[in-house]
């Protein structure tokens, strides 16, 4: 913007305050006039069409390198995606077909081979540590690897190989399937994910209605699977735990979906012997496999911090997920650990929302030894449900989507769409620290320090959850909390927050609506969601 | 007895109407072009008429005859009237009282008067014991309770079922006049005559009332129409509230929102909900009736449910909350005038919770439940047009010793032992002409059948010459007997013998979708059909009713297999198959020669005839894939050659012209004509299995998997299977379902393979089950076990407790393809890895399946034994050493070719067939000892 100066330089004081604030105004007024920064300008959405016939509800997303892409769907196929990033597709042919001869010589269409077809329901796919090393380094030289890969069924986790190298599998070796299951639809299972040292592990969800074939133990649990493939059930109470990952910190990372005793959807580490709430598997903890202690009788209806005192091994998140504000079925969770969605989010972590069809960003950080952070908004407008995200090899954004069973907003039942950052900088919260007394944020770009320092422009108040048997829990124990001091740094990107009072155990929801960048421009998103397990003790 | 006649106007009386087969023949006449031939036939027709006379009669209940005598007669068993489902659970005392009074031919009746001889007050007494004796036979029908409320639409569809079934044929065209249909409403109640009509041979085994193949439900259609005929009912139009049907048993998507009927009474419900099914599990309801809607406009209405559920205002679906799922609301929205609306709501419960109900929204009206004077629907009240009988005891018991004494026995319950004076009726071969029931008088001692002048003489002539009917009947005139007495010929004209009258033949309704004039409409002559079809497809036919053309709405008439056994014999044997009926060579070039030919690049059967289920091009003529198993080769080849020589006015195409001299397609074995129409035929001896033709487009719903170019495999949960089922398509269409829970081979079929509906709609979940027919179970257990004898039992089954921990040392180890993408499924057992590839192999009369199995261990072992088949009946079949051949149960066969196969008893019975599991050290890198073998399974 090239606008005249509208207050000439001026010494006294008073003046200056007076200047200061109509600037403010005159700065209103015209951001209002210009067109509003908008998610557009900063990420854009590019296609990955499918076939037609093809029911490309996507459960899983592995990038192969050279332009190719593995999926597994719903339906229970695996497709290699070849020209996935074609950045204009034209058309998606399915190998073999007449369509895939008629568009030969079309360099924008996208190919799809079955790699193989007949698997339950497989929604996940990993590659082993040691051959993942050779993914990577074929991704780095531009080439398409094909090694063995992983897949999550209902019933168990296969191993996929392609021997002749013709982009089919040859084998699907049964790995471990030490789990039964009884036929009921919603007994899903999420994963494989891989530790460094080559264990995986995965997330059995919980049956809802009938359970033909007789209802089965650790539902709701999260199994270890070892080098020998055998299942060690390391962690229970988990509802539906639609996502799992490996964060760059090498804990597993889970999401869950709210519903009955999990009151709001949340991200969590599992860990052995942890207790995540739900009390549906929690008969299977008398088994002598399990690594879980029984947690005895669940209270219903007490608040999360209570709930972390009483009940033994009570693990409480790294983020809740506010119902509706920060979308309302998570899944997959990524981190960005080159900064290709935009370098200002290097390392951070983002959410693909089922429901909202959006992409939430988390930024996390370790206070007292537990992993806590904010969740933020970060790009609306999928065109159907996201349940799982990858970053693929142009450093795009792969989102995975499905709405079949479970309305999404969006206008399409499945797909798969790549999310492109522009090159441009928002003005963003970068991040949002736990202090012993607030916050400290950091944004993308300079902040308007007159704005950024003065409390009024923040608005800030806190909320629990309560643990309890009915469909989710309300905002509970909501109170304001006060923004008594803001204080910016010299390049004004940082402002500290002193804030009363703090309440471990709380979402801390903070807007922003009055700050504004050096241009006047507000912020993106003028919200964050910062889940306060840990307050950070002053010594530190 | 025998079923009722129609038409024949030269004969007056209604009781010679009744007997119109005889009274047919005896006139000479029928339709003169296809009436018998006098000059050579008079007198042997003459003698039929007489044996339909005697069969119908019963003459051999009393006197004694030899067995030939008995069977070249015909067996007319008379009713089913004593115990729980005895005639009192049937009719009403009137209708009871009425048929033992009535003789001789009124109301159809052939039977004689047993009294005859009684005083009249005597007589009457007798009745009446008689009446209360047969009402305690399953009876009183309570009239109030059988009182029975139905709607318009059922009896709407009962009308439809009426005109187009074929009842029409024997009863005539009106029900209110229709013969053997006098007094309904005072005879029968809805639930009587609706069990009655759904399998009228329980109630008559002899097939006077042949079977229809009615459902239940179509059977309560027909009755309620039957007797909503006769103004004695009460009709109620918009009562409040809606009518309530309930189903038993497993719906998908919306229930059963189009379905008719109902297994259970329909009862009427204030406004939409589960009402008195509350707590159930496994049904289905269907609530219709009219909507009133206050005001023109646009209305929302909210239908919440658990399960699913659908709603319909005039035809239209509104709003659909279908598939499997817990308390869930959809919306849906409609422009509607003010006013009465039909509507129609479906809705199911498979398990758990269930709940129903509808809110609307609309001008002026915000969002509530639908109040309950906003519904109405109709209501037909049958109610049984008769008193409460009050049973007498004691007459009863002396109708009993009546009954017994009296002889009505010999023919109700021909097992009864016959007593007194009943053992001493002098057998057939010794009866004099004129005598006994044969007299003008009849004495007193027999029974009175008020048999006519002309039917005298039939039967004096007829036991003038018993001695001949211990000879069996020519079979033509044996063909002309029993149709003539099963009364075939309403429907079926043959030569010699007769068929349906001009104006009969304007009855049969057509179906107009299916285009196929009157040989849509009219069922087929049977002119050479012993030559035409197999005895198999005859025996189907005859016995079972099969239906092999779906668009005629005449259904075929079961009898029975007493009367209609010796039919197939005497078809087949009057119409001497051609010596041309060899089989055709069956390889595959054929087949692929066959397949090509009958695709739309060759002469393009496909074009009107159905396959596979699968609809053809243009008109659905009959499918294919029954040809085979139907269709003699002779006439096969003769029909495709020159249709109109074997079938006149077919609309069959004659491909190759000139009398099938015409030379066509030379690209196909030479273009010879005969190896052509051969190679069809052995393409289309595959059956169910053929792979499609070209051009065909499978009749698809979105979810229906169909493998054509390759292998397709299914993972999904399987009913009687596990969760963890692999089902596989393969393109030759033998299908099979692998069960990776209990690492075995659990079934396989042709056909059709799967729908993936229950998998892939919604949320899912639903348990899967195959598409097609004939289905192979595998034995239980699994295939391999280690047993340290031979004599060891067959171990339990694999199995997994509900933490996953398995019952012994074996597991699923996972699936290879090969390059045309087949799979092999692997396991290990004890330290052994198993391989078992299913193989398709093409076969006559159906795709066998091989289970090809390759077994190896790092050490040498002789424990390891394959279990191929189960069955009470297993009896070699052929081969020897390592090739055997062994029929199961007489139906099918196995094969075992690579391995030393036995049989051995098992301790509760029944046999086992068992293979020793051949290794082999080969000393591979991969493996030290190594077997194959080969299990193929004919079915």
């Amino acid at each position: 913007m090239n606008q005249p100066n509208p207050c000439p330089s001026q010494s006294s004081p008073s003046a200056c305050r007076l200047r200061s604030l109509v600037c403010a105004a005159l700065l209103t007024s015209i951001a209002s006039v210009a067109a509003a920064a908008d998610e557009s300008d900063y990420w854009r959405f590019i296609d990955v069409p499918e076939p037609d016939g093809v029911a490309h509800e996507v459960g899983g997303i592995l990038p192969l390198g050279g332009g190719r892409v593995m999926t597994s769907t719903r339906r229970g196929d695996v497709w290699i995606i070849e020209n996935a990033y074609d950045p204009a597709p034209s058309v998606a042919v399915v190998a073999g077909s007449p369509e895939d001869k008629a568009t030969e010589n079309d360099p924008h269409r996208v190919r799809f081979i079955k790699y193989t077809d007949g698997l339950q329901e497989p929604l996940g796919l990993a590659v082993h540590p040691i051959d993942d090393a050779k993914r990577r380094a074929a991704i780095a030289a531009g080439k398409s690897w094909n090694g063995p890969v992983y897949v999550a069924q209902r019933g168990e986790v296969s191993r996929m190989v392609d021997e002749d190298g013709d982009w089919r599998a040859d084998r699907i070796e049964t790995i471990c399937d030490d789990w039964a299951i009884s036929g009921n639809y919603h007994e899903y299972t999420f994963g494989p994910v891989f530790e460094a040292d080559g264990d995986l592990w995965l997330t059995l969800n919980r049956p809802f209605g009938s359970e033909p074939f007789g209802k089965k133990d650790w539902r709701g649990w999260a199994m270890r699977i070892d080098g020998d493939g055998v299942m060690h059930p390391e962690a229970a109470g988990l509802r539906s735990p639609c996502g799992v990952a490996m964060g760059p910190d090498s804990n597993i990372y889970y999401t869950d979906n709210q519903g009955e005793w999990c009151g709001a959807s949340k991200m969590s580490i599992i860990e052995r012997g942890d207790f995540h709430g739900h009390p549906w598997g929690i008969a299977s903890t008398k088994r002598p496999e399990s690594l879980v202690e029984f947690p005895g009788e669940i209270p219903d209806g007490i608040p999360m911090p209570e709930a972390a005192k009483r009940i033994p091994n009570f693990k409480m998140p790294v983020v809740w997920f506010p119902y509706d504000k920060c979308g309302k079925s998570p899944g997959e969770v990524l981190w960005d650990t080159e900064g290709t969605l935009g370098p200002f989010f290097k390392g951070q972590a983002f959410m693909g929302d089922q429901h909202h069809a959006a992409v939430y960003r988390i930024f996390t950080e370790e206070v007292n030894g537990h992993v806590q952070g904010a969740v933020f908004p970060f790009r609306n407008g999928f065109e159907c449900g996201i349940i799982r995200v990858k970053i693929g090899e142009d450093g795009s954004l792969i989102a995975g989507m499905t709405n079949r069973g479970w309305g999404s907003k969006g206008n399409r039942p499945y797909g798969m769409q790549r999310l492109e950052w522009t090159g441009e900088t928002p003005f963003e919260i970068r991040t949002m620290e736990a202090t012993p007394e607030g916050f400290r944020l950091t944004f993308t770009r300079p902040a308007d320090p007159a704005t950024a320092s003065e409390p009024s422009n923040y608005s800030m108040k806190s909320y629990t959850y309560l643990l309890h048997s009915p469909y989710g829990s309300p905002e509970t124990d909501t109170a304001p909390v006060t923004v008594k001091l803001a204080q910016v740094s010299g390049d004004n990107l940082t402002v500290n927050l002193i804030c009363e009072p703090l309440r471990a155990g709380y979402v801390h929801e903070l807007r922003l609506d009055g700050v504004r960048d050096e241009a006047g421009e507000p912020l993106l998103h003028p919200d964050a969601y910062y889940t306060l397990i840990e307050i950070p003790k002053a010594d530190q | 007895m025998h079923p009722l006649s129609l038409g024949n106007k030269s004969i007056s009386n209604r009781h010679k109407l009744l007997t119109g087969g005889i009274a047919l023949l005896l006139a000479g006449c029928g339709e003169p072009t296809t009436g018998p031939t006098p000059s050579s036939t008079a007198a042997s027709w003459r003698s039929v008429a007489g044996e339909i006379l005697a069969a119908d009669s019963s003459c051999t209940a009393c006197h004694a005859a030899g067995p030939n005598t008995v069977r070249r007669l015909g067996v007319s068993r008379a009713p089913q009237i004593l115990g729980e489902t005895g005639i009192g659970s049937r009719l009403s005392p009137n209708a009871i009282r009425q048929r033992i009074g009535a003789h001789g031919g009124e109301l159809g009746l052939r039977m004689p008067d047993l009294l005859h001889g009684l005083e009249a007050a005597e007589k009457n007494a007798a009745v009446e014991d008689l009446v209360n004796f047969l009402i305690s036979q399953g009876g009183p029908i309570d009239p109030l309770n059988a009182a029975m409320e139905v709607s318009s639409v059922q009896i709407s569809q009962g009308s439809t079922i009426w005109q187009s079934v074929g009842c029409t044929a024997c009863h005539g065209v009106d029900p209110a006049t229709a013969i053997g249909l006098e007094d309904l409403t005072t005879s029968w109640t809805h639930g009587s005559l609706a069990s009655y009509l759904a399998d009228p041979l329980v109630a008559h085994p002899g097939g006077r009332m042949p079977s229809l193949n009615l459902t239940d439900d179509e059977a309560s259609s027909l009755a309620a129409y039957l007797l909503a005929g006769d103004g004695v009912l009460e009709t109620i139009a918009s009562r409040p509230g809606l009518q309530l049907h309930y189903f038993d048993g497993d719906f998908d998507g919306v229930g059963p929102i189009d379905k008719v009927g109902g297994s259970v009474d329909p009862i009427r419900i204030p406004v939409p909900g589960v009402g008195p099914h509350a707590g159930k599990d496994s049904f289905g309801l269907r609530l219709s009736g009219e909507i009133e809607i206050p005001a023109t406009g646009v209305w929302n209405f909210y239908l919440t449910s658990d399960d699913g559920s659908g709603l319909k205002i005039d035809g239209t679906m509104i709003v659909d909350n279908g598939g499997i799922h817990g308390t869930i609301m959809q919306r849906g929205s409609a422009t509607l005038d003010a006013g009465r609306h039909k509507i129609d709501i479906g809705f199911f419960e498979a398990s758990g919770g269930e709940e129903l109900s509808l809110s609307w929204s609309g001008p002026g009206i915000a969002r509530q439940p639908i109040p309950a004077d906003a519904f109405f629907s109709d209501a037909t009240v049958l109610a049984p047009d008769w008193d409460l009988f009050e049973l007498d005891e004691e007459s009863a018991q002396r109708g009993m010793l009546r009954f017994a004494k009296t002889g009505c026995g010999t023919c109700h319950v021909p097992e009864m032992p016959k007593l007194g004076e009943l053992a001493n009726i002098p057998p057939l071969s010794s009866l004099i002409a004129g005598r006994g029931c044969l007299a003008e008088e009849v004495p007193a001692a027999a029974p009175e059948y008020r048999f006519t002048a002309a039917e005298r003489d039939l039967l004096d002539e007829l036991i003038e010459n018993v001695a001949a009917l211990d000879e069996p009947l020519p079979s033509d005139l044996a063909v002309a007997h029993t149709m003539t007495r099963l009364n075939c010929i309403a429907c079926h004209s043959r030569p010699d013998v007769g068929g349906p009258t001009a104006e009969a033949r304007t009855r049969f309704a057509s179906n107009d979708d299916a285009e196929l004039g009157d040989e849509g409409r009219i069922p087929p002559a049977l002119d050479g059909v012993g030559n035409k079809l197999r005895l198999n497809a005859l025996r189907n036919t005859l016995t079972n009713g099969e239906k092999v053309r779906p668009y005629m709405k005449a259904r075929m008439p079961v009898f029975g297999s007493e009367q209609t056994d010796d039919l197939v014999i005497h078809l087949v044997a009057a119409d001497a198959i051609g010596s041309d009926g060899r089989e055709p060579i069956f390889d595959d070039t054929r087949v692929a020669a066959g397949h090509a030919l009958t695709g739309v690049d060759g002469v393009s059967c496909v074009q009107c005839h159905t396959v596979a289920g699968h609809p053809s091009l243009g008109v659905p003529a009959v499918d294919l894939a029954s040809m085979h198993a139907r269709i003699r080769p002779g006439w096969f080849r003769k029909h495709l050659l020159d249709p109109q020589k074997s079938n006149p006015g077919t609309r069959m195409t004659a491909f190759w012209g000139n009398g099938g001299s015409e030379r066509i397609f030379p690209e196909y074995l030479g273009g010879d004509p005969t190896k052509q129409v051969d190679a069809i035929r052995a393409y289309l001896s595959l059956g169910e299995s053929m792979p499609l033709p070209r051009g065909v487009v499978p009749d698809a719903g979105e979810y229906a998997l169909i493998p054509i170019d390759e292998p397709i495999l299914f993972g999904t949960f399987m009913r009687d299977v596990s969760p963890r089922t692999i089902a596989v398509g393969l393109p030759e269409n033998v299908h099979y379902a692998w069960d990776a829970e209990h690492a075995r081979l659990a079934k396989a079929w042709r056909g059709g393979f799967m729908d993936a509906e229950g998998t892939w709609r919604g949320r899912a979940g639903q348990l899967e089950h195959p598409e097609g027919r004939s289905t192979l179970q595998m034995p239980a257990g699994p295939a391999i076990a280690v047993l340290s004898t031979r004599d060891e039992t067959w171990p339990e089954p694999f199995a997994r407790d509900a933490a996953g921990i398995r019952n012994g040392a074996w597991r699923f180890a996972g699936t290879t393809r090969n390059r045309n993408r087949r799979p092999a499924f692997n396991s290990e057992l004890d330290g052994v890895r198993i391989t078992e590839t299913p193989i398709p192999r093409l076969a006559q009369g159906g795709t066998r399946l091989v289970r090809r199995f390759t077994v190896g261990s790092d050490k040498g072992r002789g424990d390891l034994y394959m279990r191929a088949a189960v069955a009470a009946s297993i009896v070699p079949a052929g081969g020897e050493g390592r090739e055997r051949v062994w029929a199961i149960n007489d139906e099918r066969m196995v094969r075992i070719t690579g391995a030393e196969s036995f049989l051995r008893e098992m301790p509760g019975g029944g046999m086992e067939l068992l293979v020793k599991v051949p290794l082999s050290m080969v000393g591979r890198e991969d493996v030290a000892f190594e077997g194959a073998f080969d299990v193929e399974l004919s079915w």
